[in-house]
């Protein structure tokens, strides 16, 4: 079974997620913030990574460059979970390591359709 | 597998909730001349998580309007817009219409969708018109810098990577900070910089804080987020709603190593991050039905006891210490579920600067308005019941109380007005006080006003009972009601809502220094402190707090005046009420029996029962939930023995006894309900 980290701070989204995803039979582990989601990827090893941006303490941004600062996630798949678009965020996201960007809100389907492409 | 995501609205909109409240105090507390950042960072940031959850699950309008405040927020703490006094008041009404629109949601109504379009508009009016301190003539950014540095074990404990951060906070806007520990004895610590300083003098800061070698400074040109560098992206959804960075061929090369251990030094972040996570939420129902178990549970236990009360102690040792153990446990419990219900009253306070602030305005006053014990706690009804009596008090001073600053200033007060409200705990009741230093209740038009309406006032009068004629209904009238306090709430309705609650409430005023308003509650409505007494072989309770003592009067002191009996008590009278006569029961006692004294604000009643049973504390059952209400009656109790006992409304008995002294006719037409 897959292992998704959902990080965002928002309980609502993180509950939402939690549902598409384990009911799709994904394991997910949940996280309120950047450093709350380093301290569980460092705990248990993830095959992907959902984050929001604009969060409390460290930011998405943050999280995903001290994430690929780890060897365990020099490879895994990190996607940013984000309500704005900009081709600056995108941008941030690319240079910090990001693998791609989703935009809430979004459609439980297409975040299925997304994890297809993903994870195996 | 169809995914039905509508039963996590109800989450998002108590979260939502929750985001706005936290808007309009953040809102509030903000020094608008010297806003801090982490006051502004909050204010974004609980208007950017309602847009999240607005859009996550389709509130379209509402993720639009948050979408546009957000921006606006976001350019105030970029210090790209200044904060303005106007520009608050329209962040507070935005606030306000994000709530109203999710209320509306939440209860599957339709939003005013036009006030939010004018607020919209007012919002985008509002950053128009701000001054542009910081934009006026776009400063070059500043340079940003890539700086990581290597720390040493003693460097990265928690307390020192707090202190380097404050310390690098210094010398510009820091972003992106992150700690990565390479192996037990090194960790790098990372971070971004916009900073007016070359980065020379940047090493040349740094290398106090760790040696020159360790520190690795990139500079990353003057902006590294423009546009102009930004490559373009290539969605990997028609219709743009995610994409890659890279193609995505092959899956993901399975990770390289699992972190096994984790460093000691992080172990403690661990656990000090979670322990945040300590408080649920239940339905108000499920702790209700708990509250009631319990109370059914004190009943039985109680049963018990009274059915083993004949046995002998000696004989059954084991039942007797096991009922004791039981009897200790039951209340510790009935402890325990009523403190699920205590909330503090900071539910209520919370509201108190937003109107206090609002109202001054209007009325053109300048208020300071100071909280205190705002963590006291009670039970979740009686907040809910004493929100309205206490707003209108503290509206009430306002509008009254606090003079104006030209009026202030005339007789030699400071100009801004003071308004105190304070929360204790006394013993088994909560104390609320409202002060001001206005000018004071007015002795004289009271009086005036009181025979105005045809009040039987006369200017010997003490002043406790002058003020409390501002209770009487309609009594504030023509010349106090202005837009502010007039609107239907009287002081008559706060002292009915006090006195439903069981409390009371005091005035003290002194012209020209202030008046305080005192209400005394008690903790909790589900429990009551009684006096069980017996008339005619029916058991009724008085609540213990109306009781001043009891007598068994000699013949001597009771006396007939106007047809009805009095006991004489130190050269006072006491109009006598006979529990018998009162319910229509046959006496079953030919002597005057026990006369309980109930005091209710200043006057008194001695209530004529047969016999007191004793003191005793009751659970409380609504009689109106389970039957109707009944005049006299605040409710009721199961006995130990299984009978169901009528809680007496204190309040209710010294009133009809005053009356009947007064006009014995009136008095049982109202008893009666004619």
């Amino acid at each position: 079974m897959k292992t998704i980290l959902t990080v965002d701070d928002s309980p609502s989204i993180r509950q939402m997620l939690a549902y598409v995803l384990s009911s799709n039979g994904y394991h997910v582990i949940e996280a309120g913030d950047g450093e709350e989601g380093l301290m569980l990827a460092k705990e248990h090893q993830a095959d992907l990574i959902l984050t929001d941006q604009n969060m409390p303490k460290m930011d998405g941004i943050g999280l995903i460059k001290a994430l690929r600062g780890l060897p365990a996630y020099k490879n895994v798949p990190i996607m940013m979970l984000t309500t704005e678009s900009s081709p600056a965020l995108k941008q941030q996201g690319r240079d910090a390591g990001a693998t791609g960007w989703m935009v809430k809100p979004f459609d439980p389907e297409k975040l299925l359709e997304m994890l297809k492409k993903i994870l195996p | 597998m169809a995914l039905d995501i509508s039963r996590f609205a109800k989450a998002f909109f108590e979260e939502a909730q929750e985001h706005v409240g936290s808007l309009e105090t953040f809102l509030i507390s903000v020094d608008i001349r010297a806003p801090d950042d982490e006051a502004l960072n909050a204010i974004f940031r609980a208007v950017h998580s309602v847009k999240g959850g607005a859009a996550a699950f389709g509130h379209m309008h509402l993720a639009e309007f948050t979408h546009d405040f957000e921006s606006i927020l976001d350019r105030v703490r970029k210090r790209k817009l200044a904060l303005t006094k106007p520009m608050v008041d329209v962040f507070l009404k935005a606030g306000d219409a994000m709530g109203e629109h999710l209320d509306a949601l939440s209860q599957d109504l339709q939003p005013d969708l036009e006030t939010m379009a004018r607020l919209r508009q007012s919002l985008l009016d509002a950053a128009m018109e701000s001054p542009l301190p910081f934009a006026a003539a776009p400063a070059p950014r500043p340079p940003r810098y890539h700086v990581a540095m290597q720390l040493n074990r003693s460097q990265f404990s928690d307390d020192a990577i707090a202190d380097l951060k404050k310390d690098i906070s210094g010398l510009g806007l820091v972003s992106a900070t992150t700690v990565t520990m390479l192996d037990e004895q090194i960790s790098t610590f990372a971070f971004e910089l916009d900073a007016e300083i070359d980065a020379d003098e940047l090493r040349e800061s740094l290398e106090f804080l760790a040696s020159a070698d360790d520190i690795e400074i990139d500079e990353r040109g003057n902006d590294s987020t423009s546009t102009s560098t930004t490559e373009m992206f290539i969605d990997d959804d028609p219709d743009g709603d995610f994409g890659f960075f890279a193609p995505i061929s092959a899956p993901s090369e399975p990770p390289l190593a699992v972190f096994s251990a984790v460093p000691a030094a992080d172990a403690d972040i661990q656990l000090s991050s979670l322990v945040d996570a300590t408080s649920i939420r239940v339905n108000v129902v499920k702790v209700d039905q708990l509250i009631n178990l319990v109370g059914e549970l004190v009943i039985a236990e109680a049963m018990v006891a009274l059915a083993v009360q004949g046995l002998n102690t000696d004989q059954h040792t084991l039942l007797t210490n096991g009922l004791a153990q039981l009897s200790r446990n039951t209340r510790n419990l009935q402890d325990a579920v009523l403190a699920i219900r205590m909330m503090p009253i900071s539910f209520v306070f919370s509201r108190l600067p937003r109107l206090t602030r609002d109202l001054a305005d209007r009325l053109g006053k300048e208020v300071e308005l100071e909280l205190h014990g705002e963590d006291t706690e009670l039970d979740k009804s009686v907040i809910e019941k004493i929100a309205d009596p206490l707003t209108h008090l503290v509206r009430n001073a306002l509008d009254h109380g606090i003079e104006s600053p030209e009026q202030r200033v005339a007789v030699g007060k400071p100009r801004v007005g003071h308004l105190t409200v304070r929360a204790t705990h006394q013993g088994g009741n909560i104390v609320i006080t409202v002060t001001d230093d206005g000018a004071g209740l007015n002795r004289e038009k009271i009086l005036v006003k009181a025979r105005e309406v045809g009040l039987d006032a006369s200017s010997h009068w003490q002043d406790d009972d002058v003020w409390r004629l501002i209770f009487t209904p309609g009594f504030s009238t023509a010349a106090t009601i202005t837009d502010v306090s007039g609107r239907g709430v009287g002081m008559d309705v706060v002292w009915q809502n006090v006195h439903s609650l069981g409390g009371k409430i005091d005035i003290n005023s002194v012209p020209g220094v202030g008046t305080t308003m005192t209400i005394r509650l008690p903790l909790t409505l589900a429990i009551l402190d009684g006096m069980s007494v017996s008339v005619s072989g029916e058991t009724y309770i008085l609540p213990l707090a109306s009781i001043s003592h009891s007598v068994q009067p000699l013949a001597s002191e009771i006396k007939t005046v106007n047809g009805a009996r009095v006991l004489m008590v130190r050269g006072e009278y006491i109009p006598i009420t006979s529990l018998a006569e009162l319910f229509n029961l046959p006496s079953a006692t030919d002597g005057t029996g026990i006369l309980v004294i109930l005091e209710v604000d200043d006057m008194r009643t001695a209530l004529q029962v047969d016999e007191l049973i004793g003191q005793m504390q009751v659970v409380l059952k609504s009689l109106e939930a389970n039957y109707r209400r009944v005049k006299g009656v605040s409710g009721a109790t199961i006995l130990g023995d299984g009978r169901v006992a009528l809680i007496l409304d204190a309040t209710y008995l010294v009133s009809v006894a005053h009356s009947i002294a007064q006009e014995p006719q009136v008095a049982a037409d109202k008893l009666h309900g004619r």
